[in-house]
């Protein structure tokens, strides 16, 4: 009976283990597959930086390749002398940064009295900020357009800034609530015994400890902000108020033609700041959204 | 001078938890206090309120002859080293060491840079100076937990909340007698929280055993073992615990006193202050508290001092035997024994309502957890416990006697306290 099931045994295991014409299909099939989710989600990335490199006749003569026949940097320039794309740009440059700064102070201060006091209604006013995340954003829309008339608010930044707090307030405080409520209460009381007042330890202590997930919250506003089309559309009226996203609806739009290589290059350039802030800071914001154990 | 009073200090938190109640204590310049006692027994709340880290509910805290209630903590001179060590992460361990002074606006970075120096030398932790809190070993953390609430030189007060719990045994002992020679170098009036009584007796110069939120006995630590002043300071401190069980006191006429365990007596000589105390137990039940100590192999003492019991079993611990002595007492259960209500009552003070930012948790926790290891002064069984050099004549399953030191043992009335002192220390 021995010598049977060993053999079962070995045979079986080695079946799995085996480089046999099962696994190669097996390995192709995950393989093309990957290939598949890969291509799917890059190409429209892809088909837009090559189109941005083509030159206005190849659009004209409406060409599908895969490779730009004749690769061009005319509609980078263009954008930026034609098209004056530099003032969308500053214009979203001055929201994003603005909304961002405010997030931060807002949602620290917030963040840190959530953590440390005691309130009965905790949860509940957790939940009630949550909720503002959630809310449909086109719903508030209307509401804001007429507080904003009335209050002769349209077109101008604050308006914007104060909208797209929105987007980034209820998922900055939450995170920060969060954060803070890791750091450990002895640290701040450390500092008070040792001499600094509240105030102090907030600063001296506190703060350079939190500073990985106030970080996190800096790039999550920033890129939640900098990619607003809604509000944007809503509240700007004017071309020189216009941020990028909503610039470029307007962009390469001419009476006879679109000229998808120019809108195409101002998409880049939008990306860019997004991407790069990716690249680089994508470790620290996986690990500001789970927030390890400080010891 | 005396360097902290608390005057009928109380603690009542927001849900009702009375953690402290009316406790009366002084801790003289100088000296080095120990609160030693269970876990939830208050403490380590005493220990907040004196660094201004919880607020006093009722009652008058007194530091350096000032009235301190009322102080915030940074307007105190008190340093405390906590459990965890709560080093400042983002700092090394240098820049931790001079934080303090650095709040304190010291000027001179030389001075600053010399003083961190001789402290982190002091604590044999030099060659961390510049590493961070994260890469240190727990005993590392707290020298450097220590050196940071030394380094202002002199402060009024040193506090310490159990720093030595989190590290391993064998490091316990070394860097409890570093402590101890290190603060008695200094001779800075220091409080130290603890539930382990090794740690408070060979620390302090007094010891104040807590439960309950209330003080059960104080005094110097061969005061408290010696001379307890309740059952429940007397099994919480020595180890092997105490002996201790019911027995009910019958005085005859003018002979002496019989103290009855039901199953055996003791004969009390008349004459020598202690039968005289017992006399008006006549008929009660009381508490004998026996230490092992206190009980000898019986080569045919006097009958009235005699007991006997089976061997149940003899415990080696390498330095000593420990035999069981099944006996037949009546065991007693501390935790039945005077206990006191932890629920705030209409005739304390309301504790104050407002929020409270960082300092004073408004709520107390909801479970005090129970140590794992910890003493809470349970006697189990109605075994006698004897200490021994040798085990040699004791088998288990047989019957021996053994003799009574009488002078060594100690009555308490039934609800725990002390019947039979006549000593003058006082318990404050």
């Amino acid at each position: 009976m021995n010598q049977l099931t060993i053999a079962a045994v070995r045979s079986a295991g080695a079946g799995r283990r085996r480089r046999g014409p099962g696994q190669l299909t097996r390995r192709t099939g995950f393989f093309s597959l990957l290939a598949v989710f890969v291509v799917a989600s890059l190409f429209p990335f892809y088909w837009i930086v090559i189109t941005s490199l083509k030159t206005p006749a190849e659009i004209a003569q409406g060409t599908t390749s895969l490779l730009p026949g004749h690769m061009t940097l005319s509609n980078y320039i263009d954008d930026f002398t034609q098209q004056d794309f530099i003032r969308p740009l500053i214009n979203s440059v001055i929201v994003s940064v603005s909304t961002t700064v405010l997030t931060v102070v807002l949602a620290s201060l917030a963040g840190y009295a959530l953590s440390r006091t005691r309130i009965r209604g905790k949860p509940l006013i957790l939940g009630f900020v949550l909720v503002g995340a959630f809310f449909p954003l086109l719903a508030m829309v209307g509401p804001l357009f007429i507080v904003y008339r009335n209050l002769g608010l349209l077109n101008s930044y604050p308006a914007l800034i104060i909208a797209c707090l929105i987007y980034t307030l209820p998922l900055a405080v939450w995170l920060l609530t969060n954060y803070f409520s890791q750091i450990p209460r002895e640290l701040e009381e450390a500092a008070i015994v040792d001499g600094t007042t509240r105030v102090q330890a907030l600063r001296k202590v506190i703060m350079p400890v939190a500073l990985p997930g106030v970080f996190t919250v800096t790039i999550l506003s920033f890129i939640l902000v900098w990619n607003d089309f809604t509000f944007a559309l809503s509240f700007m009226q004017t071309p020189d108020r216009y941020t990028a996203p909503l610039a470029i609806v307007t962009l390469g739009q001419s009476q006879y033609q679109t000229f998808y290589n120019l809108i195409d290059a101002a998409v880049v350039i939008i990306s860019l700041p997004i991407a790069l802030i990716v690249i680089f800071a994508q470790r620290r914001i996986v690990s500001g959204l789970t927030a390890g154990a400080l010891k | 001078m005396t360097a902290i009073a608390l005057e009928g200090v109380s603690k009542v938190y927001d849900n009702g938890l009375l953690a402290v109640d009316d406790v009366r204590l002084k801790a003289e310049n100088g000296e080095f206090l120990v609160l030693l006692g269970p876990s939830g027994c208050g403490k380590t709340t005493i220990l907040r309120m004196i660094a201004g880290l919880e607020e006093v509910t009722s009652g008058e805290l007194w530091l350096d002859g000032e009235c301190a209630n009322d102080l915030p903590p940074w307007e105190r001179n008190v340093a405390m080293v906590f459990q965890d060590g709560a080093l400042y992460p983002h700092l090394t361990v240098r820049e931790n060491l001079a934080f303090p002074l650095l709040v304190a606006g010291a000027a001179e970075k030389g001075l600053v840079d010399a003083r961190v120096q001789e402290i982190a030398h002091g604590l044999g932790i030099e060659d961390t100076l510049d590493r961070r809190p994260a890469l240190l070993s727990g005993g590392e953390r707290q020298r450097v937990a220590i050196g940071r609430a030394l380094i202002r030189g002199q402060p009024a007060v040193l506090l310490m909340d159990e720093p030595l719990a989190s590290l391993d045994v064998a490091l316990r002992s070394t860097l409890r007698a570093e402590i101890g020679s290190l603060i008695r170098s200094l001779n800075v009036t220091t409080v130290y929280v603890t539930h382990d009584q090794v740690e408070a007796l060979s620390l302090a110069d007094r010891v104040a055993v807590l439960r309950d939120g209330a003080v059960e006995d104080v005094g110097s630590p061969a005061r408290v073992y010696q001379d307890p002043a309740t059952a429940f300071s007397a099994a919480f401190l020595g180890s092997p615990p105490v002996n201790l069980a019911w027995a009910t006191i019958w005085e005859v006429n003018g002979n002496g006193i019989i103290v009855d365990f039901g199953t055996q007596q003791l004969e009390l000589p008349w004459g020598d202050g202690l039968s005289e105390a017992l006399t008006p137990y006549h008929g009660q039940p009381v508490i004998v508290g026996i230490r092992p100590e206190a009980l000898t192999r019986s080569t045919g003492g006097a009958h009235g001092t005699l007991l006997h019991g089976t061997v149940s079993s003899v415990d080696y611990h390498g330095h000593e035997w420990l035999a069981r002595l099944e006996v037949g007492f009546r065991p007693v259960e501390l935790d039945t024994v005077r206990t006191r209500s932890r629920r705030w009552t209409s005739q304390h003070p309301t504790a104050k309502r407002r929020l409270r930012f960082v300092t004073g948790k408004t709520q107390a926790p909801a479970v005090i957890p129970k140590r794992r290891g910890e003493r809470r002064g349970e006697h189990r069984g109605a075994n006698l416990l004897i200490r021994l050099d040798s085990p040699s004549g004791w088998t288990v399953g047989h019957e021996f006697h053994v003799t009574v030191d009488l002078p060594h043992i100690y009555f308490f009335d039934a609800d725990g306290i002390r019947i039979d002192t006549n000593s003058s220390f006082p318990r404050y």
